[in-house]
């Protein structure tokens, strides 16, 4: 290794980025203080988009599978926009905000209000007690989770709601099968 | 040897933060990035400080092995909140003016940050544990599973690319 490689090591070495860190005290602080919380926050920021998605998937499916209509009347075709397409979700209305405007503030937190496409939302928010109040569990406050429409289809004896995302499609689907068939398509 | 309960953790995240910032760094495209996922292996080390045992391998292999993780399942989970969009993300805090002095050295960072870009991921590891966290190629070796001239030639191999694509920012002394 010659001089000019090692001279140019050294200054790698001495390259220090830990000073664009724009957490280092906070986190100390937050780590130090809260030892039994850090590890939850962590991993459900990782499972918590998965959760809305149920979540969504959830009220999205209900009234299509309880309330028998016309095929047509129950489907009607739509192409719902992509994420990248879709305007910027409505800031959160405040409380204070809803109430000098004669509305109702805990009608914004009514589970189905919160999960209308394109709408943002905390994740806590689901589990805002329906008298309001505190959430009943404490989230750590983060990036806000966004509600996608789904396309509703059918055929004879399937239904689906596919879901299009940026870069991904999730499909949901309902119908007739059999044991063989779910060990031949390898679920296990 | 010191156990990481003996030290406190509030000791080990004071002697480390700095190296796993940086080791982080050399491995994920931005600063905003590199606090997400420091933020994460932090909490990780938090979490696991009794499962540390000294007779198994010193400190800092088991710190920057939960470090590599860390960045690992951020590039796993990065496909997961790639559809949110852009304008829903909380803002960085905007940086403050920085000192004329410092200008030198972020400059540095920035065409180490740009030269970082033309090597592959196993490149960018390496160099962050190297030059990042400071450990030494045999213990290098030990941790990528690599042998430790192997570990050699890699590393000689992305210095010469990073010292050409740097140019005369990082060049000799």
């Amino acid at each position: 290794m010659n001089q000019e490689e090692s001279g140019f090591e050294k200054r790698l070495a001495r390259i220090d980025f830990s000073s664009e860190s724009r957490v280092r005290e906070s986190l100390r602080t937050r780590l130090l203080g809260g030892a039994d919380a850090a590890p939850r926050s962590r991993s459900w920021r990782l499972w918590a988009p998965a959760l809305a998605a149920a979540c969504a998937v959830l009220l999205l499916m209900t009234p299509a599978l309880r309330a028998p209509q016309p095929p047509a009347e129950r489907f009607p075709a739509f192409t719902p926009p992509t994420v990248s397409r879709m305007p910027p979700p409505p800031a959160l209305t405040p409380a204070t905000a809803l109430a000098a405007a004669g509305q109702d503030p805990d009608a914004g937190s009514d589970v189905e209000t919160l999960l209308q496409p394109g709408r943002a939302f905390q994740l806590q928010d689901l589990f805002r007690p329906v008298d309001g109040g505190a959430p009943v569990m404490d989230l750590p406050i983060g990036p806000p989770a966004v509600t996608v429409a789904g396309r509703h289809s059918s055929s004879e004896g399937r239904r689906a709601v596919t879901w299009e995302l940026e870069g991904s499609t999730f499909v949901l689907e309902t119908r007739r099968t059999s044991l063989d068939e779910i060990f031949q398509t390898g679920m296990l | 040897m010191q156990t990481t309960r003996d030290m406190g953790f509030s000791q080990l995240y004071d002697d480390y933060f700095a190296r796993v910032y940086n080791y982080v760094r050399y491995r994920v495209e931005d600063a905003a990035t590199a606090d997400d996922v420091v933020s994460g292996v932090f909490e990780r080390i938090l979490g696991k400080m009794d499962t540390y045992r000294p007779e198994r391998g010193p400190l800092d292999a088991w710190v920057f092995a939960v470090a590599r993780n860390g960045v690992n399942d951020h590039f796993r989970s990065r496909r997961w909140r790639s559809w949110l969009p852009l304008d829903l993300l909380p803002e960085r805090a905007s940086r403050e003016p920085e000192a004329p002095a410092l200008l030198e050295e972020e400059e540095t960072r920035r065409a180490l940050t740009v030269a970082l870009r033309g090597l592959d991921d196993r490149e960018r590891d390496l160099l962050g544990l190297r030059f990042g966290t400071g450990i030494s190629n045999r213990e290098i070796a030990s941790m990528t599973g690599l042998t430790e001239s192997n570990v050699g030639v890699i590393l000689h191999r992305a210095v010469k690319r990073l010292q050409a694509a740097m140019g005369g920012t990082g060049g000799g002394e």
